[in-house]
């Protein structure tokens, strides 16, 4: 009287068995399958958070056994924490300029190898005491553009995966783009007629950038007419551009004056002035007085100081 | 021999296939891994309009844009309104809020101590703010001497310290 | 009816459906903690009033340095003098900041300690730092610089 009616399958039971052990093997043993799911704190979100932050607010730390500061760009083997921010005092830990960018520091962190660099801003998931580490690309813009910086573009880790879910974050800040004088009107001398000469001397890190205004206007549409370096007159855009700006908007220029208020800003290419001489630069006008004779001229190295620019950094991390 | 209740093993096979590829389906996708949450979205809007009041608090004095403590110093007090005179008078800090934080929408306060009282005006209206905004502030100092420079009408005296705390509020549109 | 009760053909369907539906519960489970994971840490940096602890600070800085040249200032017009002036306008900066703060229901304290001045003689290049003492509380994050050294000769 055998009854074969109502049986749990026997092939049934050790199927079920075996997928949900086949299962529970794969969640266990595939990293980042379930990890957001169970590791809290190490989530996308936080990591470029995180990151984002240490690299903008922090300055690093650098130390061995005798001395340490935050200037660890200049111990690029004894780096200890890696953060952008600028620091007038390197003995502090304390910084009070986030989001104020250092070009050496920045420079810098392009060298900092891979292993360095993913475990310095914890660019890894710990499963199991195993470390992966997370894909990530970080990057400088302006103007929608990656920043170049001592003809480097500032960009590290690898392309963005088009078909992942990645995390962004993007943050503001102030990077250190070389030297900038800016000149009225009034401080700028001149031999010829209309025309303004500067004194120059090289060699520079990053390109120069001149700003002019509160020019005085003799007559009906005023120009800027062209830039000449040392009797050699420049061309436009290879050895410099020029570009009006108003407040923190910047405009295209064609080189009539429309406003004395308007502010013009020259860009020159630093290959110009690659020698440590004096260069001459004149910048020619039209129906432009320039009141204070010369020379002696007005020194370009007397009045820079350092150019900060607003960009954005971009730290964008996927599994 | 009893063969009933067997699964067929092609058939088996064909299932274990199926569902390895629905899981494999559901983890690769986007929704399990990473749920973008609308708290990280608010993180990331109060990190970078915060930022925003940073770097304008910190530009240098000699660049060509007003800081903070400028803009707030050329403040002439009259409040903006809604929808005719959106920026009061401060034009520079609007257009520097304006080129720092595109696709945002905001709107400014000052608070400050005048006589022992609170006051809370409206600088900037850019509008009702929407669901999921985010408050962040930051703090100037003016003196006579700022505000006199930038044409403003504080009306501080010459040993007076005005703190004044500029709160943003910005919503995504 | 019987014979409804008697045919048990349909078993394993039911079974499968049970398992399927252990399997969505698992599933939802996993889902709903990616998405409690991701809550927490967002959580913990809207929490964390990192932007407002540093604002007291570097506001203090600022302002340090600012009433030193201030209080040099009332001293050559006034007869009082530079520690008292300096005092006085700190006291003054430490109330204003601790009612903004108090609006938002945060209790700050910023404090005079001590102006350091090597002869004794408070002269324009002998203020180099200021030692204040800089409280925060939100009622989670509490903060305490006691005290909070400010080189105010830079």
């Amino acid at each position: 009287m055998m009854d074969d009616k109502g049986q749990i399958a026997v092939d049934f039971l050790l199927g079920i068995s075996l997928f949900l052990i086949a299962l529970t093997f794969t969640v266990q043993f595939i990293p980042g399958m379930f990890m957001s799911g169970s590791a809290g704190e190490s989530s996308l979100d936080y990591t470029a958070y995180r990151t984002a932050t240490v690299l903008v607010e922090d300055t690093g730390w650098w130390g061995n056994s005798t001395s340490s500061g935050t200037d660890w760009e200049e111990h690029p083997g004894n780096v200890m924490r890696i953060g952008l921010a600028v620091d007038d005092d390197l003995s502090s830990k304390l910084t009070n300029s986030p989001n104020i960018i250092s070009r050496k520091k920045t420079l810098q962190m392009m060298n900092v190898d891979k292993t360095t660099f993913i475990e310095m801003l914890g660019l890894y998931n710990n499963v199991d005491d195993t470390l992966f580490a997370y894909g990530y690309n970080i990057s400088f813009t302006q103007d929608g553009n990656v920043l170049m910086l001592n003809n480097t573009s500032i960009i590290r880790g690898q392309i963005v995966p088009e078909y992942k879910e990645t995390t962004k974050i993007t943050r503001i800040v102030l990077m250190e783009k070389g030297t900038i004088a800016s000149f009225t009107g009034d401080d700028l001398t001149s031999e010829l007629v209309n025309t303004a000469t500067i004194n120059i001397t090289g060699p520079f890190v990053e390109n120069i950038t001149i700003q002019i205004c509160d020019l005085n206007f003799t007559g009906l549409s005023p120009m800027f007419l062209n830039a000449s370096l040392d009797g050699t007159t420049l061309i436009q855009p290879s050895n410099y551009t020029v570009c009006k700006i108003d407040g923190w908007e910047k405009s295209s220029f064609n080189g009539s004056l429309s406003s004395p208020t308007d502010v013009l800003s020259f860009n020159f290419d630093k290959e110009l002035f690659s020698s440590s001489s004096e260069y001459r630069l004149d910048l020619e006008f039209r129906n432009v007085t320039l009141p204070t004779p010369g020379p002696p001229f007005i020194d370009y190295n007397d009045w820079n100081s350092t150019h900060y620019e607003p960009a954005y950094l971009v730290v964008e991390v996927w599994e | 021999m009893n063969d009933k209740a067997q699964l067929h093993t092609l058939e088996g096979l064909g299932a274990a296939v199926l569902m390895t590829l629905t899981i494999l389906t559901i983890t690769q996708s986007t929704m399990i891994v990473t749920p973008q949450n609308e708290l990280a979205i608010d993180v990331h809007l109060e990190q970078i309009s915060s930022d925003a009041l940073t770097v304008l608090d910190r530009n240098p004095v000699d660049s060509d844009q007003y800081n903070l403590t400028e803009c707030i110093a050329s403040w002439d007090m009259t409040e903006a309104s809604y929808p005719d005179n959106m920026t009061g008078n401060l034009d520079e800090l609007d257009a520097g809020l304006q080129y720092l934080l595109p696709d945002t929408l905001y709107n400014v306060d000052l608070a400050y101590i005048e006589n022992g009282d609170l006051k809370v005006d409206n600088a900037i209206i850019r509008g009702p703010a929407g669901k999921n905004s985010v408050v962040t502030r930051h703090f100037v100092t003016l003196t006579n001497e700022t505000v006199s420079e930038m044409g403003g009408s504080w009306n501080l005296g010459e040993t007076e310290l005005r703190v004044v705390e500029v709160r943003l509020t910005a919503w995504e549109v | 009816m019987g014979s409804l009760r008697k045919d048990t053909k349909g078993q394993w369907i039911a079974l499968s459906g049970l398992v399927i539906s252990l399997i969505l519960i698992g599933l939802a489970v996993l889902a709903n903690q990616a998405i409690l994971a991701g809550y927490h840490s967002s959580n913990a940096a809207l929490e964390f009033p990192k932007e407002n602890i540093r604002e007291l600070n570097l506001h203090t800085h600022d302002n340090a340095r600012m009433i030193r040249s201030m209080s040099f200032y009332i001293n050559s017009t006034t007869n009082e003098t530079v520690p008292d002036a300096f005092d006085q306008l700190f006291d003054n900066y430490s109330i204003q900041m601790k009612k903004l703060y108090a609006v938002h229901g945060e209790v700050v304290d910023v404090s005079m300690v001590s102006i350091n001045s090597t002869t004794g003689k408070y002269t324009m290049d002998d203020i180099d730092m200021v030692l204040v003492n800089i409280t925060y509380d939100d009622g989670i994050t509490h903060y305490v610089a006691e005290p909070e050294l400010i080189e105010v000769n830079k």
